[in-house]
């Protein structure tokens, strides 16, 4: 078993057939066959999308064996190696933000009679990694940006710092920043969601992963629960628009720290002042009734960044924004005490949204008022 | 509008667990850890948690785990009384299902996930059964039966519509932990589709397929 060859510190685009240097480390030919990689460990992750296992690379730590489902064609290598090659083709601080902000394909692998085995990417920096904690538990792992997208309340209670609003902005800034460069690439990720990236609490970065399933135009269109394109039928597949839609969907619930329909409502209030375009920008995003109509990833990264919204007229027009969840004021159920009971279940320490029903004395007042207005005519009629 | 699946994790607490209690105290504990640390997986499941024994204890009402601090302690004692059980289940889902749904939330199929090691011991139970799993109820739920100890087979395979687990001998805390793995591994597929996917692949327990399952 040979490794490939390990070209360390060469410049970047080297021009002469020879592979370019990968800023993360470890040059890799574009395509490399499985043995070659040396012994792989034990998964990281299996049956998880289209891999079947995510495995270490044991003799080059930081990196990972990704292995597809079998049956794989012969144009997923052809899309892969395009992949692989785009860094290439980008100016050198788009290729910078592209490696830092994901985990970009370094080569394809390659079996006997099946080329697209699987690809070898960089495993996500360890500052994505968090301790976090709640009640008696904890455990060290990397932070999906579902956290972001939680009020700083919910972030302090796993023990993580609250990121307040210049965190969410820096993020969602380079959220916006990385979603152009794919975008400019002519790539279509459709994957944006709360499980396919990471957010470092301490740099305020972000880091995308799965990113080797993008397609040039158009994929099928990856169904996630609550990320449904209202614009983009199901059965159809996603395009650029749709992936406008999803980062922008993205960056709100980030942004506001709030899900569902209180994020929209949150980015209708315009609660940015210094950031006035960016609201403009997400609603734009997520209610124009022409899906074409909707801002690019770049322009959401230039509002982002404090710059204007240079938007064409007339002004996309909008659909309304979605219903606010009801708020309930009956009291829910009360924690079942039964007198009798043999099993106690000691008082929970949850939050208690509920109370205890209060007896009701509308019957009792209801029968006085009768009782009293039968005396009362009882009275008039005998006299 | 988002998609959510009310879930109910049915314990039996009666005095055949009491050995066991604080296995159980600890897993429930593990499962609102592994609940409350994955929003996506929290929100999309909301969850209520249902002690029973001689009565029945809802020990967590319907809530998104990540808003629920602790898992309460459960002490164990008591009969096995299903009937009971069934019916506050019945009554839980109408009032949850109902402010889900005021919260604009797509609410699927309600899920009792039904935890026991040992048989019935009321004798009408059967009829609190059958009004809770009632097709022309179009809220019934589906039932996912984890059974082990001294639980009786041919009574969970009434139970079960969804998916019958039977453990195969281990002992009753590890079947109780692979039980709550089992439920939590299933939670978290669904989350990722919107759909129900059940994970049949539970250590110490004989998958057992449902012959009749309920028509959605």
């Amino acid at each position: 078993m040979t490794n490939p060859p390990r070209v360390e510190g060469a410049g970047a685009g080297a021009g002469n057939g020879a592979p370019a240097a990968d800023p993360r480390g470890w040059t890799l030919p574009p395509a490399v066959r499985l043995d070659d990689l040396g012994p792989l460990a034990e998964p990281i992750s299996e049956r998880n999308g289209q891999a079947i296992a995510v495995r270490p690379l044991a003799d080059h730590p930081g990196w990972l064996a990704k292995l597809y489902r079998p049956g794989r064609h012969a144009e997923d290598a052809a899309r892969l190696d395009l992949l692989i090659a785009a860094p290439g083709t980008l100016p050198e601080a788009d290729r910078a933000v592209l490696h830092a902000g994901t985990c970009w394909p370094a080569a394809r692998i390659h079996a006997p009679g099946n080329p697209a085995v699987g690809c070898v990417v960089p495993m996500a920096p360890e500052h994505y990694r968090a301790e976090l904690r709640r009640g008696g538990f904890g455990e060290r792992r990397f932070v999906e940006i579902d956290w972001l997208a939680k009020p700083d309340a919910s972030i302090r209670r796993i023990g993580l710092p609250p990121p307040g609003f210049d965190g969410r902005l820096a993020a969602c800034r380079r959220l916006a920043e990385l979603a152009a460069v794919i975008a400019d690439l002519g790539l279509v990720y459709s994957d944006w969601s709360f499980s396919n990236a990471f957010w470092s609490p301490d740099r305020h970065s972000v880091y995308l992963i799965d990113v080797d399933g993008c397609q040039p135009a158009k994929m099928p269109d990856v169904h996630q629960p609550n990320w449904d394109d209202p614009l983009t039928p199901q059965g159809t597949d996603a395009d650029t628009y749709t992936d406008r839609y999803r980062l922008g969907l993205l960056v709100a619930k980030c942004m506001t720290g709030l899900r569902d329909a209180d994020a929209f409502h949150a980015v209708a209030a315009s609660p940015w002042p210094n950031q006035s375009a960016v609201c403009e920008v997400l609603l734009d995003t997520l209610l124009a009734t022409d899906r074409e109509r909707r801002p690019s990833a770049a322009q959401l990264h230039q509002a982002l960044d404090g710059g204007p919204y240079l938007r064409a007229m007339p002004r996309p027009p909008r659909a309304a924004l979605p219903l606010l969840p009801v708020t309930n004021p009956r009291p829910r159920t009360a924690l079942v005490t039964d007198p009798e009971k043999t099993a106690p279940v000691a008082p929970p320490t949850a939050e208690k949204k509920q109370q205890a029903p209060t007896p009701s004395y509308d019957g009792w007042i209801l029968a006085l008022v009768v009782v009293a207005m039968i005396v009362i005519f009882i009275l008039a009629a005998s006299h | 509008m988002s998609v959510c699946l009310p879930t109910y994790v049915v314990i039996d607490a009666s005095s055949s667990m009491k050995p066991h209690e604080a296995v159980l105290n600890a897993t429930l504990s593990r499962l609102h850890y592994n609940l409350a640390m994955n929003p996506r997986v929290s929100e999309f499941a909301r969850i209520c948690v249902i002690a029973f024994s001689t009565d029945v204890h809802v020990v967590i009402p319907m809530s998104d785990m990540e808003q629920v601090p602790a898992m309460p302690e459960v002490i164990c004692g008591g009969r096995t009384e299903y009937g009971k059980t069934f019916d506050r289940v019945r009554q839980c889902i109408e009032q949850d299902v109902h402010e889900l749904r005021s919260q604009h939330l797509s609410v699927l199929r309600p899920t009792v996930f039904f935890l026991t090691d040992g048989g019935p011991t009321d004798a009408q139970w059967q009829n609190s059964f059958r009004t809770l799993v009632d097709r022309d109820w179009p809220r019934h739920p589906h039932v996912i039966a984890y059974g082990f100890g001294g639980a009786k087979r041919n009574v969970l395979e009434q139970v079960a519509t969804k998916a019958l687990f039977i453990a195969d001998g281990s002992d009753t805390e590890s079947a109780l932990s692979s039980a709550i793995s089992g439920l939590l591994n299933t939670l978290i597929a669904s989350s990722q589709t919107g759909t129900m996917l059940i994970d049949t692949d539970v250590k110490g327990f004989e998958y057992v397929p449902v012959a009749q399952e309920y028509v959605d």
